[in-house]
C-alpha cells in the first residue's frame, strides 16, 4: 500500500490513456496498492494523449512521462495510431509503452501491424490479477527502467 | 430425164442401190428419176441377171430360139452386155445376194453369200431355205412366209430376221427381196440381198440397255434400290433368265449375294434364294470368285459341266445353262459383280462381254457416287446435329474476314437482324465488353490463321438489351490457300446473366461473411469491457468491504465473479473459433513433429500433473498453418488428458498413415470414450457432453479442430466405443493449392 511507497525518489510520471472510467479508476486503485510513488496523468483519447506528449494546449506544462499505459480502443484516435506516432517520433520512442488489451486477439492484431509495444497486458476480469499486473509494472519500473539512471 | 444419158451400167448401179436396202423414193429423189422409170429399170435389170438362171430351167432346144426370137442383133448384143455387167456387179458385191425360183429352190448366189453362210453355192443350187436353216426352223419359216407373200404380190419386200450363219452364231439380217419376171412376163423367181445389221442392232441394244440402266441409276439413291431394275434391264433386253449382284462383305470377309432378279419362275426363284444364303470366301474357283478375284468377266457355256462352279448343279436343276458374270469396277477397284443365267447354251459373246464391262463401270461409278453421297449426307447430318446441339447458328467469312453468311438461327435466337453485319468485319460492330486490346489479340489470332473458341462478344439488340454471343471459328483452306473462316455461334446471354448473378451472390456472401466475422469480433470484444467492470468491481467491493458483509453476500459475489470469468472464457473461445478462418496464416511445408512438440510444450503442466504417457509415430512433412496444426494437436491431446478414466494411467498415441494423396493422423487414448450418437455433435460449437462440474471447458475445442482441418481441406471424425477410449482421426492432403 501507499505506506511502502518510497517517497524520497521523484515520482514516476505515468500517462494513462484510457477512455473507460471504470478501467481508469481500477488502474488508479491498483497503483495505490503498489510500491511506486507516482503521478498518474489520465487522458481520455488518443488526440489528447498526443497533445500531452507534445505538450500542446492545456498540456503545455505536462511532464515527459516515464511510462505510458495505452488502451487500444480510444475515441478520436485509437491506440494503434498513438503507438505508431510514439514509435516514429525520436523524442518519444524510448518511452516504454504498455499496451492494455481487452483480449488476446487484439494483441495479435497489433502484431500484424508490426507495431512493437514494450509490453502487452490483457486486462483481466479478475481484480487480483489486475493488481498483480499493475504491480508487475511497478517491478518493471523499479528493476529495469530505473537502472540506467543509476538508481 | 433432163441432161443425163443413162447407160446400162449406170441403170444397174441405181437398181443395186435398191438391192442394198435404199428406199425407192430416196433413190428417185437422189437420181432425179420418176418412180415408174426406176421400176422399169429394176424390172429390166432383174430380168437381165435372172435370164441365165432361168435359161438353165429351159430346155436347150428352146433356149436359142427364145433368145433370138423377136430380137435384133443389136438388141441382143446390148442385152448381153447389160447382163454381163449386172452379173459381174453382183458377184463383186460385198453383201450376200441370191436367186430363187418360184418353187423356192435356189438358183444361185454370189461369193459373199457363200462365205456368209459357209455353204458351197454350186452344191446348194436346188436347195431350199429349210435346208439352209435346218438348225433354225423358225428362221426358215419366216423366210418361207415372206416368199409366199411375194409370189402372191410380186414386187419387193424388206424384213429383219435373226439367222444362224457360217460359225453357228445368230446374226441380225435385213432381207431385201424382189421378184423378177421371165421372158413370158410371168413372175419367174426372186432375187434376195442380205444386209447384216447385227452391229447396228447390237449398238442399239447396248444403247438401250445403257439408257435404261442410266435412268434407273439416276433415279436411285442406293445400289439396293437400283439393282433389281438394272438386272431386269439386262435380262429383259438380252433375253437372259435371271441375274444377281454380289458384293464383298468386309465384316463377313466373304462374297455375298445382295440383290436378285428373275421372271416368275419358281425353280429359278429357289436357285436365287439359295444364292442369297451363300457366302463365299475369296478364292479362284467358281463364277463369282473368279470375277471378283480377277476383275474380269467370266463366261460359262454350260453350268452343269463346270466342275468348279459350286452352284452349277442347282442352276442346272432350275433349267439354266449358260452363265455370264461381270465385275463392278471403279478404276482398278472391284466393288462387286453381276451374274446372269441363260436357259440356252450360249458360246462366249465378245460383244456381250464388252457391254458387260461397260455396264460394270457404269454401276461402279454409281456405287462410288452413292457412297460419296451417303458419306456426305452422314457428314451433313452429323454437322447438323452437332450445330443443332452445341450451337445456335453457323457463319462464314471471306478471306478479308468479312461476314458472308449467317444462318437463320441467328436472328431467331438473338432477335438481331444479321443483314447489317454481312460484308463487315466482326470488330466493325460495337461490342461494349471488348477493349481495343481484346480486339487486337483476336485480330492477331486471325492473322495467324488460328482457330478460336468461345470468343465472347456483347451486342445490343434492337430493343436495347445486351445479347452475349460466344463465337468459335476455324480457318478454311482450299488448295493451301486461305479462304476465310467459318464457324458457329451461341447465345450465352442467359449464361452471362447467371454468371453475373452468381458473382453478385458470391460477393454478397463474402461481404456478409466478412461482416459476420467483424461483428463477432467487435461484439465479443466489446462484451469484455462490461464483464470486466462486473468482475473487477465486485472483487474490489469484496476486498474493501468484505468484512462488513455477511457470508451470503460474499457467496453471491463469488457467483458474480465466477459468471463473469466464464463468460469471458466463452467470448475468448468464440473469438478463437471465428479467427480460424479469418486470421489463419499461409500454408507452408513444415515437419508435423515440430507442431506436435510445441503442442506438448504448451500442455506440459497438465501432462506432468496427470502423468500421461504420450507416444507417437514418425511424423511426415505437411503443408499447413503451423500454429493451427499445433492447436489441433493441443486440443486433441488436451481432450485425451482431460477425459481420462479415474483409475487408469493415461496413454495417448499420435499415429499417422499414408492414405495415398493424403496423410491420416490419429490421436488415440484410453479414456472414457464417446457414445456413437454423439460422434457428430461433439464437433459443434459449445456442444458439451458433460457438466462443468465433471469436466471443465466451454465445448469449443473440437469445433475449432474441425474448422482447422476443414480449412486444410481435410476431414475429421472420431472412432470410439464408450468406456474403451477414443481415436480422433483427421486427414491432411499431401498437396495444398490456392488456399492461404
Amino acid at each position: 500500500m501507499s505506506a511502502d511507497t518510497d517517497r524520497t525518489a521523484p515520482p514516476v510520471e505515468i500517462l494513462l490513456v484510457e477512455d473507460n472510467l471504470g478501467d481508469a479508476r481500477l488502474t488508479r486503485e491498483a497503483l495505490k496498492e503498489g510500491k511506486v510513488y507516482n503521478n498518474l496523468h489520465w487522458v481520455k483519447d488518443g488526440v489528447e494523449a498526443l497533445d500531452f506528449l507534445h505538450k500542446r494546449g492545456k498540456h503545455k506544462d505536462a511532464p515527459k512521462p516515464d511510462i505510458i499505459l495505452l488502451d487500444l480502443n480510444l475515441p478520436k484516435k485509437d491506440g494503434r495510431e498513438v503507438l505508431q506516432e510514439i514509435k516514429s517520433d525520436s523524442r518519444l520512442m524510448r518511452i516504454p509503452v504498455v499496451v492494455l488489451t481487452t483480449s488476446k486477439a487484439e494483441e495479435d492484431v497489433l502484431k500484424t501491424y508490426m507495431l512493437h509495444a514494450n509490453c502487452y497486458v490483457t486486462k483481466p476480469v479478475d481484480l487480483e490479477q489486475f493488481i498483480k499486473v499493475v504491480q508487475s509494472i511497478d517491478n518493471f519500473w523499479l528493476t529495469v527502467v530505473t537502472l540506467p539512471n543509476g538508481k | 430425164m433432163p441432161g443425163r444419158q443413162w447407160d446400162a451400167a449406170s441403170k444397174a448401179k441405181v437398181v443395186l442401190e435398191g438391192l442394198k436396202g435404199r428406199s425407192e423414193s430416196a433413190i428417185c429423189k437422189r437420181h432425179r428419176i420418176e418412180p415408174a422409170e426406176y421400176r422399169r429399170w429394176r424390172k429390166q435389170f432383174l430380168a437381165n441377171i435372172a435370164r441365165p438362171f432361168e435359161s438353165r430351167r429351159v430346155p436347150p432346144a428352146q433356149r436359142s430360139s427364145r433368145l433370138l426370137a423377136g430380137m435384133s442383133q443389136k438388141v441382143w448384143e446390148e442385152s448381153a452386155k447389160a447382163m454381163r455387167v449386172a452379173q459381174e456387179l453382183i458377184e463383186a458385191l460385198p453383201i450376200p445376194v441370191f436367186f430363187k425360183a418360184r418353187d423356192g429352190k435356189h438358183l444361185g448366189a454370189n461369193r459373199a453369200w457363200e462365205s456368209y453362210f459357209g455353204v458351197n453355192r454350186d452344191a446348194f443350187i436346188g436347195g431350199t431355205v429349210e435346208e439352209l436353216f435346218a438348225q433354225a426352223p423358225e428362221a426358215a419359216a419366216r423366210h418361207h412366209a415372206a416368199d409366199e407373200d411375194l409370189w402372191r404380190n410380186p414386187g419387193t419386200c424388206i424384213y429383219e430376221l435373226e439367222v444362224p450363219v457360217h460359225d453357228g452364231t445368230f446374226r441380225h439380217t435385213l432381207n431385201y427381196k424382189a421378184t423378177f419376171a421371165g421372158a413370158d412376163g410371168e413372175v419367174a423367181g426372186l432375187i434376195g440381198a442380205i444386209i447384216d445389221i447385227t452391229e447396228r442392232k447390237r449398238a442399239e441394244q447396248r444403247q438401250a440397255i445403257e439408257h435404261r440402266i442410266t435412268r434407273i441409276l439416276s433415279e436411285s439413291e442406293t445400289p439396293r434400290e437400283a439393282m433389281p431394275g438394272v438386272l431386269a434391264a439386262f435380262c429383259e433386253t438380252l433375253g437372259w433368265a435371271c441375274g444377281a449382284r454380289w458384293s464383298l462383305d468386309a465384316q463377313l470377309g466373304g462374297y455375298r449375294c445382295e440383290e436378285t432378279w428373275s421372271k416368275d419362275d419358281v425353280a429359278v426363284a429357289d436357285f436365287l434364294a439359295a444364292s442369297r444364303k451363300s457366302i463365299y470366301q475369296p478364292g479362284q474357283a467358281g463364277l463369282i470368285r473368279r470375277v471378283l478375284g480377277r476383275g474380269e468377266p467370266v463366261w460359262i457355256v454350260d453350268v452343269s459341266a463346270e466342275e468348279s462352279f459350286l452352284r452349277g448343279k442347282q442352276a442346272a436343276r432350275a433349267g439354266l445353262r449358260s452363265a455370264f458374270a461381270l465385275p463392278i469396277r471403279l478404276g482398278d477397284e472391284v466393288l462387286g459383280a453381276l451374274e446372269f443365267f441363260h436357259r440356252d447354251t450360249l458360246q462366249p459373246d465378245e460383244w456381250l462381254l464388252k457391254t458387260g464391262v461397260a455396264i460394270g463401270l457404269q454401276i461402279g461409278h454409281f456405287m462410288a457416287r452413292t457412297q460419296a453421297e451417303r458419306e456426305l449426307r452422314q457428314s451433313e447430318a452429323r454437322f447438323r446435329s452437332l450445330t443443332g446441339l452445341s450451337s445456335d447458328w453457323y457463319w462464314e467469312e471471306d478471306e478479308e474476314l468479312r461476314l458472308t453468311f449467317m444462318s437463320s438461327r441467328f436472328v431467331e435466337r438473338t432477335g438481331i437482324d444479321p443483314a447489317p453485319f454481312i460484308g463487315r468485319k466482326r470488330w466493325e460492330e460495337p461490342a461494349p465488353n471488348l477493349t481495343e486490346a481484346d480486339w487486337a489479340r483476336h485480330k492477331a489470332q486471325l492473322e495467324r490463321r488460328e482457330p478460336f473458341f468461345d470468343f465472347e462478344m456483347e451486342r445490343v439488340s434492337p430493343d436495347g438489351n445486351s445479347v452475349w454471343l460466344a463465337v468459335s471459328g476455324e480457318p478454311v483452306f482450299e488448295d493451301r490457300k486461305f479462304r476465310g473462316y467459318r464457324g458457329v455461334g451461341t447465345d450465352i446471354t442467359e449464361r452471362k446473366r447467371a454468371q453475373v448473378a452468381l458473382h453478385e451472390a458470391y460477393d454478397e456472401l463474402a461481404r456478409s461473411n466478412a461482416e459476420l466475422q467483424q461483428f463477432a469480433y467487435v461484439a465479443s470484444h466489446d462484451l469484455q469491457e462490461p464483464l470486466r467492470m462486473i468482475g473487477s468491481y465486485t472483487q474490489l467491493l469484496e476486498r474493501r468491504y468484505g468484512e462488513k458483509l455477511d457470508s451470503d453476500a460474499r457467496e453471491f459475489m463469488d457467483f458474480i465473479v465466477d459468471g463473469a470469468t466464464r463468460m469471458k472464457q466463452l467470448i475468448e473461445d468464440l473469438l478463437a473459433y471465428s479467427r480460424v478462418g479469418t486470421r489463419g496464416k499461409e500454408l507452408r511445408p513444415i515437419q508435423a513433429q515440430s507442431a506436435l512438440d510445441r503442442a506438448l510444450v504448451n500442455l506440459r503442466v497438465s501432462i506432468e500433473s496427470s502423468d500421461a504417457q504420450i507416444t507417437h509415430d514418425a511424423l511426415p512433412e505437411v503443408t499447413v498453418d503451423d500454429t493451427q496444426l499445433t492447436q489441433l494437436f493441443q486440443n486433441l491431446i488436451g481432450n485425451a488428458i482431460k477425459f481420462k478414466k479415474k483409475d487408469e494411467p493415461i496413454r495417448i498415441h499420435v499415429g499417422v498413415q499414408d492414405g495415398g494423396d493424403e496423410w491420416q493422423f490419429s490421436v488415440s487414448d484410453n479414456g472414457i470414450g464417446i457414445e456413437p450418437q454423439y460422434f457428430e455433435r461433439i464437433f459443434m460449437v459449445f456442444q458439451r457432453l458433460h457438466t462443468r462440474d465433471e469436466y471443465a471447458g466451454t465445448g469449443i475445442g473440437l469445433a475449432i479442430c474441425k474448422k482447422v482441418v476443414e480449412r486444410h481441406r481435410g476431414r475429421i471424425w472420431v472412432e470410439s466405443a464408450y468406456g474403451k477410449g477414443s481415436t480422433f482421426v483427421f486427414t491432411l492432403p499431401k498437396t495444398q493449392q490456392g488456399e492461404t
